[in-house]
């Protein structure tokens, strides 16, 4: 038999939530970093310890696709304080399109298990997505937009797309300020509220293209 | 003759002077003002008390009388403070997800943790996630963009977290380690 408390109380259960967030990390330079092909085929991920005390960042690389694509250290020592730049490097910098997604968090310590009671670590992680390739040359071809309760776009293409989306009212009238889009040929979709009184939407790239999308 | 009886020193003195206010001009023209503001994503949990660290314990009592469920258990809290400060897209939207990535929890106990959000800035929108032995994800906070939520004590996003039981359900031999991970990213 097992007493869980004295005092003849049997069966107590005790849950304990072991808050093991103390390691404080941030990431200062963007959760998402686009390299257009063509560009330098490298970047850095900046990362700022803001405790009194050196933390190591462990950097975990989950690759959308099959062979490693990036090349970035697995672990980085920050001194107290200290913004370091940690660096990865793009293996393949052909206009083939690559996604990779980078985990950053602290070196965190195992708490002690207690019999008896469930110990709850938390653990804080950012993720940075890592996008390389070329912009489509023709979104209107590799653009896919579909209406309903929201307007949801799709790259159908092998390519990226950036753009500004703007809603208009029925005189053409813009309707609230435009908002960004960015598509990954992944065939991962975006959605978008549409403001009421919407009659149609334009997406419009820095280069000139646009794609219109009527409501049905 | 005459330009000799004129005094000549205040064209001496003022001659430096243009010369100066010349080159200062000069010299604001070329500057360039560099401004640059992080794109920062920044996030902790912590307790009332604005600590970084601590003990939430749940215990999960007997009942006073034989022949009575065991009694639930109060929710109790903590706050989840960030700073997020968006960019171009892609990175112009953030949420915070939660996984349970280490142990389990028995089947017919639940803990959820619901969170009310509070902040300045698009803060983005809130749901609960209840996890059990079969949910172990959720989305937490979508939508946010440029925020922040305060560093102080009671500041930031409120987290409830509340145990969900039957007794039929509980087994005092129930023992390990559940981690949940707080991941930002972008959406």
């Amino acid at each position: 038999m097992i007493c869980w408390e004295q005092g003849g109380r049997l069966g107590a259960l005790l849950l304990v939530l072991s808050w093991s967030a103390s390691a404080q990390i941030s990431v200062i330079n963007g959760l998402a970093h686009f390299h257009p092909c063509g560009s330098r085929g490298h970047g850095e991920i900046l990362v700022h310890n803001s405790l009194d005390t050196s933390v190591t960042v462990l950097l975990e690389v989950e690759h959308m696709g099959g062979s490693p694509k990036i090349s970035i250290p697995s672990e980085w020592v920050l001194d107290a304080g200290e913004r370091g730049a940690i660096p990865y490097q793009w293996i393949e910098t052909d206009s083939s399109s690559q996604r990779a997604r980078i985990g950053v968090y602290p070196l965190y310590t195992s708490p002690v298990t207690r019999f008896g009671g469930w110990a709850v670590q938390t653990q804080l992680r950012y993720v940075v997505s890592l996008y390389r390739g070329c912009l489509s040359p023709s979104p209107e071809n590799e653009v896919r937009a579909e209406w309903d309760s929201t307007l949801t776009w799709q790259m159908v293409g092998p390519h990226f797309w950036s753009a500004q989306v703007q809603a208009y009212g029925d005189l053409g009238e813009a309707i609230e300020a435009p908002f960004n889009l960015f598509l990954a040929p992944f065939g991962t979709s975006v959605s978008q509220p549409v403001p009421p009184g919407t009659a149609y939407v334009v997406a419009r790239d820095s280069r000139g293209h646009q794609v219109g999308c009527k409501r049905p | 003759m005459i330009h000799a009886q004129k005094p000549f020193w205040p064209y001496l003195l003022a001659a430096p002077m243009a010369l100066s206010f010349s080159a200062w001009s000069q010299s604001t023209a070329a500057h360039d003002v560099d401004f640059t503001v992080d794109e920062a994503a920044m996030i902790r949990i912590v307790d009332a008390n604005a600590s970084p660290a601590g003990m939430m314990n749940f215990h999960i009592q007997a009942p006073a009388i034989p022949g009575q469920a065991f009694p639930g258990v109060a929710a109790q809290t903590a706050y989840m403070q960030f700073t997020s400060v968006k960019g171009a897209s892609p990175d112009n939207v953030r949420q915070v997800d939660v996984d349970l990535i280490g142990g389990s929890l028995p089947s017919g106990v639940q803990l959820t943790v619901s969170p009310t959000l509070f902040g300045t800035g698009t803060v983005g929108s809130a749901a609960p996630i209840t996890f059990s032995a079969n949910n172990g994800t959720g989305t937490l906070i979508s939508g946010i963009q440029s925020a922040y939520t305060g560093e102080g004590p009671g500041d930031g996003v409120l987290l409830q977290y509340a145990l969900n039981f039957a007794t039929q359900n509980l087994d005092a031999a129930s023992s390990g380690m559940i981690t949940l991970r707080y991941t930002i990213s972008n959406s």
